[in-house]
């Protein structure tokens, strides 16, 4: 039996398979999104919370590339905070506490109503070749036959996925989901490289059994930094986060009852996230430290449902029960579910393109946390550059987010060259140009390639370049404005008095000068009435301007590199002259440039330009052939 | 490919060594010996046959090293043979009569140690001034880098460096983690104490400039007062050995010398004086910028009056032996004869002394070439600016400025981009062959 073919099928409605499926179906390819059940979609598995530092960048990218969880995010938000605040802007990352409830719904909206988007709820149990290298479709649990030639997998945790509660073992993706089998036989028979990690998650616990009142509070920022460039107003409520922290008393008992925990047992073997480790490793490995902060974040306005973040755990439920009813605050607090650690398969990133489409079998696309990252904003990331580069192939073309232009570049490039080792999670520090890639500026550096490409509303682009006039008419009229030191001195603002002629602009550079102090020197600008966001971009990219005309130029000396490209025929068996094991990793993570074989670990500069001179003496070749 | 070369100076000489690396070095070895068992690192003593017909070429020793512990990192094979053009290149051309061999391309051994990561930059080019080295205190100091003393130095910078900005990061990428208080508390301290190394580091690159390019003592003095005649003295002397760098005679005449096994780089001038002709004029002007680069001057006097004492100049009374003098006029000016060959001892070691002074004590990390100190200048900018910051309002900024100079230590060790260096450096030394 067969139904109507589509461009495009997506698998999963995740955070990786929504923002896959909008994508595809935004750049006009008719889109299948298949699913279980319509109740999975939106969900959020693990904290309620979306962005944070990297995180919030790679939202804030998504929105500006007209992706839907930034405005999503901002629908649910029930407590919006700036980390870093008090910091410089490149590392200010926008964070806010969710309402899983409203997430979910609202989500749910967005993809039963997203033009050119088709929902199915069947669970999808295998995927159809042709000559075991191209896809052509996918066959679901009802017998349905789906063709298309590009299928996006967005599955999470599913392969081979086990929950680890103590000593009990239970087969499963999510809690409570059924681990799609026939799916999973496919892509293990496909050959791919897999790898094996956990995560875990805490208990989740009764709100009306938490004593309040010995908590400390902690509530959303004053000013609300939105996800979306499009948001304009909070939507909810805003409610507060508590803390409280473990102790002596909660220490001991976990370490008497290590050898229970499937972490310590030797059940689970396979590496967890470093910066996210489970209570018993906090408190094994570091002993000395005398309690651990947990954040108690409520799941929604209306949930009585508490997410105790900082002690996930995998230890059998009585002693989580114990151990938590030791927690000030949390003394007679009831566990709605025990927490659980989950172990589960990846497929080696190094086995993807820069467009997430796998080497081995054209047309299939992995996203999210298959790959071996963790988060739903790296999920959601991955789904829009598979998404986007599925649905471009059938116009012949593709799209590759570059390190220079954003953190979905970053991570892409991370994932694809280097794998992963542990759940690869975004931080701040992986981009080299940090200052460049802020999360101020994302749609400054994406919408005009969302524009491009064809992703952007209509109305989202209005918006945008009359932001964008707006920005550089100011920026044009404080670049004339030139003054001498003794003329500004009246003004009670001090500068070196050389003598030299100064710009507005210019003025902005310095550390103690904003705009609001020198608009009134000028009547032109004081006229300008500017809005905060438009002030705040200029007085950010005078404050870092010097910075930014350096990484500028190491971006322009990157993009000479990535323009380089490696055949993908190249042999690297062929270089005799390299050590075997820079070799391995060669044919492993196959460099599709010079600017990314540079990256690779262990690689010298000779090595480097051994290859290219092997690239340009076969151009040469060809050339005379 | 599997490379071979001559590794030792073609000529007359006892003992020759033809090197080969590459996979099938082991390989081509057995072609042209009748051994079997070859273990790492030990010499077996052989007798070398043609691969072809079959014929007795030499006798001698072999040597294989395991891959990657040789100087490559590949499989490497010695051949020590008998020296001679005619037997090297009889040994040479059987073994070009082996398919899989090729020879190898100037630098290409070494090239290949770095490309295995058997060697980095610092050590290469330090392997090029041993080659290269004409004194004893030259010979020292390459072996230091090579044993890998600055690469050792460079990249505990680079640690201490990753390890400041590991701390100001934490704070950024884990802002709403419990983290201790004032993880970054003493940056000042600690960016101070490494900016301290790298400046005396910095500071010892006179002492490299010196070891590298020669101790440079210009002699000077009025017309006729002996210089000519010092400077040729001075290179017939035993004790000063007339050294043979190319590219000795300049405008000036100059001898290079090794005195006490420093390189030592002796300048005759012309006479100073007044004077309305044209050349002498320029021959003068000449003299004055070879005293400005100078690290110590000789002046020549013959009237014991005219004797003017300055700091940095050896003075020297010549023909005392036609002159009367009174010692205690003398001071610490040296008298000596140039035509009778008296007081020349006293001036060398007057010599010696000051090299000496210069060299206080020879650190095993003197930066002998002009990029590393230029490198490490930059490093110290980026740290001074680093300083400048404000931690707490731009602590982003001050990461900016530490990973610049996590860059530059990777430019001068040759972990990131280095291309431009590279060009020059495998030009610049012609070693392994």
């Amino acid at each position: 039996m067969s139904v109507k073919d589509y461009d495009v099928i997506v698998v999963g409605g995740g955070h990786a398979g929504c923002e896959a499926a909008t994508t595809s179906a935004r750049s006009g390819a008719k889109t299948l999104l298949i699913t279980h059940k319509l109740d999975t979609i939106g969900e959020m598995s693990c904290n309620p919370a979306i962005g944070g530092l990297g995180k919030g960048h790679l939202v804030r990218e998504i929105d500006a590339l007209d992706g839907i969880m930034g405005r999503i995010a901002d629908r649910a938000s029930i407590q919006y905070r700036l980390l870093n605040r008090k910091k410089g802007p490149a590392v200010r990352g926008p964070r806010a506490q969710a309402d899983r409830k409203l997430y979910k719904k609202y989500m749910q909206q967005e993809i039963l109503n997203y033009p050119n988007l088709d929902c199915l709820y069947d669970p999808v149990e295998d995927l159809l070749l042709e000559n075991q290298n191209q896809v052509i479709g996918v066959t679901c649990g009802s017998g349905k036959i789906i063709n298309s030639k590009r299928v996006i997998i967005t599955t999470g945790t599913f392969l081979n996925g086990i929950i680890h509660i103590g000593e009990k073992q239970i087969s499963a993706g999510r809690h409570g989901d059924a681990p799609s089998i026939g799916l999973a036989k496919s892509l293990y028979g496909a050959g791919f490289q897999l790898g094996r990690l956990k995560t875990g998650t805490p208990a989740r616990l009764d709100k009306a059994s938490i004593d309040y009142s010995v908590l400390e509070e902690q509530g959303a920022d004053e000013e609300h930094s939105y996800f979306s460039f499009l948001t304009n107003k909070t939507f909810n409520e805003q409610v507060p986060c508590h803390i409280t922290y473990t102790n002596e008393e909660v220490h001991s008992i976990i370490q008497n009852n290590l050898a229970k925990s499937a972490i310590y047992s030797g059940q689970i073997t396979s590496s967890g996230p470093r910066y996210c480790p489970s209570v018993e490793d906090k408190i094994h490995r570091f002993a000395d430290k005398s309690r651990h902060q947990i954040f108690l974040e409520p799941e929604g306005l209306d949930s009585q449902t508490i997410y105790p973040n900082g002690i996930s755990t995998s230890l059998p439920e009585s002693v989580q029960q114990e151990f938590i009813n030791k927690i000030s605050g949390l003394e007679n607090v009831k566990i709605i579910r025990p927490g659980y650690a989950i172990e589960y398969d990846y497929i080696d990133p190094r086995e993807l393109f820069q467009t997430l489409e796998t080497k081995k079998i054209k047309g299939l696309y992995l996203a999210g946390q298959i790959n071996g990252t963790t988060g739903y904003e790296e999920a959601a990331a991955q789904g829009l550059v598979a998404g986007l580069n599925a649905a471009l192939t059938l116009k012949n073309k593709e799209y590759i987010f570059k390190r220079s232009d954003s953190y979905i570049g970053v991570m892409v490039d991370d994932l694809t060259l280097k794998g992963v080792s542990e759940p690869y999670r975004m931080f701040t520090s992986r981009a080299e140009y940090r200052l460049t890639l802020r999360s101020d500026n994302a749609d400054l550096r994406l919408t005009p390639i969302a524009k491009e490409l064809g992703l952007s509303s209509s109305m989202r682009l209005d918006k945008f370049e009359n932001k964008v006039d707006i920005l550089e008419n100011a920026k044009n009229i404080l670049k004339n404005i030139k003054f001498t030191p003794n003329f500004i001195e009246k003004f009670d603002v001090k500068i070196n008095k050389d003598g030299k002629k100064r710009s507005a602009l210019d003025l902005l550079s310095y550390p103690e000068i904003t705009f609001s102090k020198i608009a009134p020197i000028w009547s032109e600008v004081e006229n300008l009435d500017l809005s905060k966001d438009i002030v705040e971009q200029i007085e950010i990219e005078a404050h870092y301007k010097g910075y930014l005309k350096k990484q500028n130029s190491d971006i322009i000396s990157l993009k000479r590199d990535e323009n380089v490209k490696i055949p993908s025929n190249f042999d690297f068996s062929e270089l005799s002259s390299l050590s075997n094991e820079l070799k391995e990793k060669l044919l492993k993570s196959k460099p599709q440039n010079i600017s990314q074989a540079s990256r690779i670990e262990g690689m010298s500069p000779a090595a480097v330009n051994l290859i290219l001179s092997i690239i340009k003496s076969k151009a040469r070749s060809r050339k005379i052939a | 490919m599997t490379i071979y070369a001559l590794s030792t100076a073609p000529g007359t000489a006892g003992l020759a060594v033809i090197r080969l690396s590459g996979p099938k070095a082991l390989e081509a070895l057995k072609t042209i010996v009748k051994n079997k068992d070859f273990i790492h690192s030990q010499f077996v003593k052989c007798k070398f046959y043609h691969p072809v017909n079959h014929k007795q070429l030499d006798s001698g020793l072999a040597v294989y090293f395991k891959g990657p512990r040789s100087f490559t990192g590949e499989d490497v094979v010695e051949l020590h043979i008998h020296g001679g053009y005619a037997n090297t290149s009889i040994v040479l051309s059987a073994l070009a009569t082996i398919k899989y061999l090729r020879i190898a391309d100037q630098g290409e051994f070494t090239k290949r140690a770095f490309i295995n990561d058997k060697i980095d930059l610092t050590g290469i080019e330090a392997l090029g001034d041993l080659i290269n080295s004409q004194t004893e205190q030259q010979h020292e100091q390459a072996l230091f880098h090579m044993s890998g003393s600055l690469s050792k130095l460079y990249l505990n910078w680079r640690k201490k460096l990753i390890e400041l900005t590991a701390l100001i990061e934490v704070e950024l990428d884990f802002a709403d983690e419990d983290l201790p208080e004032n993880i970054s508390k003493n940056l000042h301290i600690k960016i101070d104490s490494i900016i301290e190394e790298m400046q005396a580091h910095v500071n010892e690159s006179n002492q490299g400039e010196i070891l590298r390019e020669g101790f440079k003592i210009v002699i000077i003095g009025e017309p006729n007062v002996g210089k000519s005649s010092l400077i040729n003295l001075l290179a017939k002397r035993d004790v000063a050995i007339v050294s043979d760098i190319a590219g000795t005679t300049r405008d000036a005449i100059e001898v290079n010398l090794n005195i006490n096994g420093f390189p030592v780089i002796i300048t005759d001038t012309a006479g100073l004086r007044i004077s309305n002709d044209k050349i002498e004029k320029l021959g003068i002007g000449i003299a004055l910028s070879k005293i400005e680069e100078s690290n110590a001057v000789i002046e020549i006097f013959t009237d014991p009056k005219k004797i003017i004492k300055k700091d940095k100049h050896i003075s020297v009374l010549n023909k005392v032996d036609l002159i009367k003098i009174n010692e205690k006029d003398l001071g610490q000016t040296i008298p000596i004869s140039i035509t009778n060959n008296i007081g020349i001892d006293l001036l060398i070691s007057r010599i010696e002394k000051t090299i000496k002074n210069y060299f206080p004590s020879i650190s095993k990390t003197i930066p002998t070439h002009v990029r590393y100190k230029i490198g490490v200048e930059k490093i110290i900018q980026s740290l001074n600016s680093a300083k400048d910051i404000n931690l707490f309002e731009a602590p982003e900024l001050v990461v900016e400025e530490l990973r610049t100079g996590i860059y530059e230590i990777g430019r001068l060790t040759g972990t990131v981009d280095v291309e431009e260096y590279l060009e020059v450096i495998f030009k610049e030394f012609c070693i392994g062959k």
